[in-house]
């Protein structure tokens, strides 16, 4: 404690006398005023260049993240209800589909038949017409054939009877056999 | 002139201790004042550089550390403030104090700091300290002033809550008012000229490793006046803060003119 005493005692004399007994601790006015203009100074300039741009960038650090968590559920909502609206509508479509290829399987069953009917259809009267024609075509190669053997007939029987008919007599005596083959 | 300090402890040796040495006279720089500009110069050099490269996400490990020590501070600061809010309004202030006082703390661990004229810590110096509690007692008027107004001011300083209880108050608020400057300014000072003597004490008896612990030690106490002189500003803050809070509830309150006088 001495050297404290020392010093006190320092303090109290002038700069000059203490010398050898211990430092001066007496503040200066002068010094005082610097520090107090120092500091000042020293607040204004870290302000400007330090405070003020470092809270802002945490400010808007604090702002942004704030804002993507705000707009990461946003998005996580918004996804969730377009996940159910495509869901929902594939759904939907799937059921479209199975409607259509249903309505396309009835529709071309439907066609099936009605094709398969007509082709039937169509071929029972080709079937009959053809059979028509070849009735009809064997009733005139027939009635043909009749005239004919006809024909043949009386100038075979021209030649038997060695008289020569007169057409008038052929064709009456042709139409005569070909009653008569016909009632046959 | 250097001064000679005896020997507290008899042991016949003599620790050498400066004088402020004036560098330019007509201003009154000396070699106090020149050890605070080397300490500003510090701070503002490391500021210019967070500035230079400041982004919104740190890419320097300067601007992250500073902003982790801004950070610990505004939470540090709030419990005494009042709110985060607050804190971060008055952080610049605090802030500040906080840096210069620590670095120059810090700075009585330089070589030779202290034992020649060419550099002393200024918080070492009752006039530096005396200086940064000035600052602090007119930096607390103007806040009131700020806050309170020039009348709410006045009432918090003279204590007109007490009604006539404040002819005893008032005399003992301000008289508050101007022994914070002082005992803030003497803790400050006292603790860290009480640092430099012991080790310049410690240098001289035993120059190589002995004064290693005591720098140790003089980190952490460094660390804690820097803190202490933060954390009592702030409760100065927060009594002004709380005054307004105060001076807000009462209008609420009973009486809707000041209230509404307020909302205008």
């Amino acid at each position: 404690m001495e050297w404290l005493i020392h010093a006190l005692a320092a303090a109290e004399g002038a700069a000059g006398e203490a010398a050898g007994h211990g430092p001066n601790l007496w503040p200066q006015l002068k010094h005082v005023a610097w520090t107090f203009v120092n500091f000042l100074v020293l607040l204004w300039l870290l302000n400007r260049f330090l405070y003020k741009p470092l809270i802002g960038m945490i400010d808007a650090r604090e702002k942004e993240i704030e804002e993507s968590l705000r707009k990461a559920a946003e998005d996580r909502a918004e996804a969730e209800r377009l996940r159910r609206e495509f869901t929902e509508q594939v759904a939907r479509a799937q059921q479209e589909a199975q409607a259509i290829i249903a309505e396309a399987t009835r529709s071309a069953q439907q066609e099936a038949d009605r094709i398969l009917t007509e082709a039937r259809e169509k071929a029972a009267q080709d079937l009959e017409r053809a059979q028509e024609t070849i009735r009809v075509e064997k009733e005139r190669a027939l009635a043909e054939l009749r005239q004919e053997v006809a024909n043949l007939a009386v100038a075979v029987a021209g030649k038997v009877i060695e008289r020569s008919l007169t057409d008038e007599d052929h064709a009456r005596l042709a139409a005569k056999f070909v009653e008569e083959v016909g009632k046959h | 002139m250097p001064l000679l300090l005896p020997n507290p402890w008899a042991l016949g040796l003599e620790v050498h201790f400066h004088e402020p040495h004036d560098l330019f006279a007509p201003l009154g720089i000396d070699n106090l004042v020149l050890g605070e500009w080397l300490v500003m110069a510090v701070l503002i050099t490391v500021a210019l550089l967070i500035n230079r490269r400041i982004a919104k996400v740190p890419n320097t490990r300067l601007q992250a550390g500073m902003e982790a020590l801004l950070s610990f501070l505004e939470g540090w600061l709030a419990g005494f403030v009042g709110s985060r809010k607050e804190a971060r309004k008055y952080l610049p202030l605090l802030a500040t104090l906080f840096l210069f006082i620590l670095l120059s703390n810090y700075s009585g661990i330089l070589p030779t700091a202290g034992q020649t004229w060419s550099f002393f810590p200024p918080t070492g110096k009752w006039g530096t300290t005396i200086g940064l509690g000035l600052v602090v007692m007119v930096a607390v008027q103007v806040i009131s002033i700020q806050e309170l107004g020039v009348k709410g001011w006045l009432s918090h300083l003279l204590e007109t809550q007490y009604g006539a209880m404040a002819i005893l108050m008032a005399p003992l608020r301000i008289l508050e008012e101007f022994v914070r400057p002082f005992s803030l300014s003497l803790r400050l000072f006292g603790n860290i000229f009480a640092e430099e003597v012991l080790l310049l004490i410690v240098s001289t008896l035993a120059p190589l490793l002995a004064p290693v612990p005591i720098m140790g030690l003089s980190l952490l106490f460094g660390l804690i006046q820097a803190i202490v002189f933060t954390t009592l500003t702030a409760i100065y803050i927060g009594g002004v803060v709380e005054a307004k809070a105060h001076l807000h509830g009462h209008g609420h309150g009973a009486q809707g003119a000041p209230a509404q006088a307020h909302g205008h």
